[in-house]
């Protein structure tokens, strides 16, 4: 089976259930518990913290969107396309506003990954080619376990046979020592938000100079191997936007040693699909198709412009500035998602859906744009993300 | 009261992790080192080495559990929880499954696994074969046919490829 | 007991599931705490396990001190959830910066998610 646990999308899960015993062979923890969890924390359906039947949360839900003014969707970062079209549609036929998790973190990278103005590869690419990766404020060990087993790292690809202590260099770049960092060839530490400073720092070693900041040696040794590679890749994660503004020079830097970039983020693939249809990622009016920073989940619970969000499996509420997450207790705000949350817990309206490539098939993108198709493999009673949307969209 | 076992088993975890020496000595000289037998081993040092590679339990030692020895026993209960609560197999391989989240990156990286599984494990997959040593399964890896590790047998080597890339230090030779 | 300025950085902890209940003790045991390097721990009279305010212009909050496997002295680590969100600030352009935060000894206990969000 496909796993959607994050965006690696692992094709080779083996998965047994004999008599409600489930076995689940291949996936990391994240993937098993995901499978396993189809009985823990499910979120109940409610209204206004009482219990009430689905129809009744997806009436309610309804009779919010007919009288609201402005109301934004967001979310499905972990959902399926199908799920993410019906969205859309929804937020075409309210006027709503769209927007998901790159608006917080990531989203520039994202748009530039997409945008094609950055060499990008596939991940079959990756283990087959790939000599030496650099994880640049990004834990792949954390958040995408099996990424450096399957594709980075640990593999033996075609064109790298003699296995990851020849033939793949890697590099750990971040302001703290992670889980990825602990088994890299080299780590180099920056200080919080100095990632800039270290840009610099390659573009010196890489045209000879000496760098002005660091670790000298270290900076010397890995830019004489970034020189070497021959199909060099750099991976990069949500601890990069710190640096935000130095961005351009980011890509640059990528550009200039001739790497491959792969940002390591879930919502890759719903952006894809909003970037095809709308030119932009996220924060998109639907009204008028328009794009404006004020769109993004921030600015829209920090000011008045919405009355009504509908927010379908993600967390947002622990992620935000706990005084902007609290403006979910004020508006009329709807929670879909297959289990309980912080964000179910603030929001009015909870509407529990199955769990996507668990309980309900459908299809997702790989961080990379590969496409797989999930299957169902436990039944429920569960209405699945698509059916919830699009009920509420037949409703309107 | 929930707090305190969720420390303390933090705590020997990282006793056995840092304490990688634990050696059979470590627990032979806690053994009442008599010689009696009564384990059904023929000597404490041949004991020690059994419940190294947990091929014993400590309560087969009936002398330990005497007054004289009560100190002794505790310690050796504590040095020796950690390994008997871990999977320890044949050659002495333990797999922490409370640090195991499993990345899989041991059963890519073992050389073993590789040969044995080239369109599975060798390219980055899991395993597709059952001859594999190491298995990732509901979240964590398990160890299987253990006699084909190159720690096993007569030509032994130390080969430690599913000991370096492992980040949390899930995996280790206690005996070394 | 002083006061001590501190760089906070967070990061995902693996943890924890997207499946987990947020008022679940073992939830909070792993989310409600705060890293910090010996150095900080002796400068601020903090033993492990000791339960300590972590507090800046944007609010406070009382966490679990956990001592560091390594690090630098003056920069300290917060698991992405609930508790460190207490201490982010509500502008978007200060968002993306490292957070700073001073850190004292406390009795009081931590504290909850409905405190932080009721």
């Amino acid at each position: 089976m496909i796993c959607l646990g994050c965006s690696c999308l692992c094709d080779d899960l083996e998965f047994k259930n004999e008599e409600n015993k489930i076995t689940v062979g291949n996936a990391c923890l994240k993937g098993f518990k995901r499978i396993d969890a189809f009985n823990k924390n499910r979120l109940i359906s409610s209204i206004n913290k009482k219990e009430a039947s689905i129809d009744d949360a997806i009436n309610k839900t309804i009779e919010i969107l007919k009288n609201s003014k402005k109301s934004a969707i967001f979310g499905l970062e972990n959902s399926v396309l199908e799920a993410q079209n019906e969205s859309i549609k929804l937020g075409e036929k309210t006027g709503s506003i769209i927007d998901n998790f790159s608006s917080v973190y990531g989203g520039y990278l994202i748009n530039r990954f997409l945008d094609g103005s950055v060499n990008t590869c596939t991940l079959d690419d990756v283990r087959d080619n790939c000599d030496v990766s650099i994880y640049w404020g990004c834990d792949p060990m954390s958040t995408h376990p099996r990424l450096m087993s399957k594709f980075s790292y640990y593999p033996r690809g075609k064109n790298r046979q003699r296995g990851w202590e020849e033939d793949r260099y890697t590099i750990a770049i971040d302001a703290r020592k992670s889980l990825t960092a602990n088994i890299t060839k080299k780590f180099i530490k920056v200080s919080p938000g100095r990632d800039f400073e270290l840009f610099k720092a390659f573009k010196d070693v890489l045209s000879g100079k000496l760098p002005k900041i660091g670790d000298k040696k270290l900076l010397m040794n890995v830019g004489t191997s970034i020189k070497k590679a021959k199909y060099g890749v750099v991976f990069v994660g949500d601890g990069l936007d710190y640096s935000m503004g130095y961005m351009n020079d980011f890509i640059d830097l990528i550009n200039d040693i001739g790497f491959k970039l792969q940002p390591v983020m879930d919502c890759i693939g719903f952006n894809k699909l909003l970037f095809e249809r709308f030119r932009y990622i996220n924060s998109i009016d639907l009204e008028d198709k328009s794009y404006a920073k004020d769109n993004s989940i921030f600015n829209l619970l920090k000011g008045d412009d919405i009355d009504s969000i509908l927010i379908v499996e993600s967390d947002i509420a622990s992620y935000l500035p706990h005084k902007i997450a609290k403006k979910l207790k004020d508006i009329n705000s709807i929670y879909i998602g297959p289990h309980s949350n912080l964000t179910a817990y603030l929001s009015r309206i909870n509407i529990p859906s199955s769990i996507s490539g668990v309980e309900s098939g459908g299809n997702a993108y790989r961080m990379d744009l590969k496409e797989e198709t999930a299957e169902k493999v436990i039944d429920s009673e569960f209405l699945s993300q698509y059916e919830i949307l699009s009920r509420i969209g037949e409703g309107l | 009261m929930r707090d305190e076992t969720f420390i303390r088993n933090t705590y020997d975890i990282s006793y056995v992790a840092k304490n990688n020496k634990l050696s059979p000595m470590e627990i032979y000289k806690l053994l009442p080192q008599t010689n009696c037998k009564e384990c059904g081993e023929e000597t404490c040092m041949a004991f020690a080495f059994k419940l190294l590679n947990k091929g014993t339990t400590l309560d087969k030692c009936t002398p330990l559990y005497e007054e004289e020895y009560k100190e002794e026993r505790k310690e050796l209960e504590k040095i020796l929880k950690p390994i008997m609560e871990a999977d320890v197999t044949e050659t002495g391989l333990v797999i922490h499954e409370d640090l195991c989240f499993g990345c899989g990156n041991c059963v890519v990286a073992c050389p073993v696994n590789v040969a044995e599984d080239p369109k599975g494990c060798a390219i980055g997959k899991g395993a597709s074969s059952d001859k594999v040593i190491l298995k990732v399964e509901n979240g964590k890896v398990k160890a299987q046919n253990i006699e084909r590790c190159r720690r096993f047998g007569e030509h032994k080597i130390l080969c430690n490829a599913c000991i370096t890339p492992c980040p949390t230090k899930a995996i280790e030779f206690p005996g070394g | 007991m002083s006061d001590n300025d501190l760089i906070i950085i967070s990061y995902e902890d693996r943890n924890v599931f997207k499946q987990d209940s947020p008022f679940d003790n073992s939830y909070i045991e792993k989310m409600a705490i705060i890293e910090l390097t010996e150095e900080d721990m002796n400068k601020n009279d903090i033993k492990d396990d000791e339960n300590i305010l972590v507090y800046n212009d944007n609010g406070e909050v009382v966490v679990k001190a956990k001592k560091m496997e390594e690090g630098d002295v003056g920069i300290a680590s917060m698991p992405k959830g609930p508790w460190f969100s207490v201490l982010l600030p509500n502008n978007i352009e200060d968002f993306y910066k490292h957070i700073n935060a001073k850190i004292k000894k406390t009795e009081d206990p931590i504290t909850t998610i409905e405190f932080i969000f009721d």
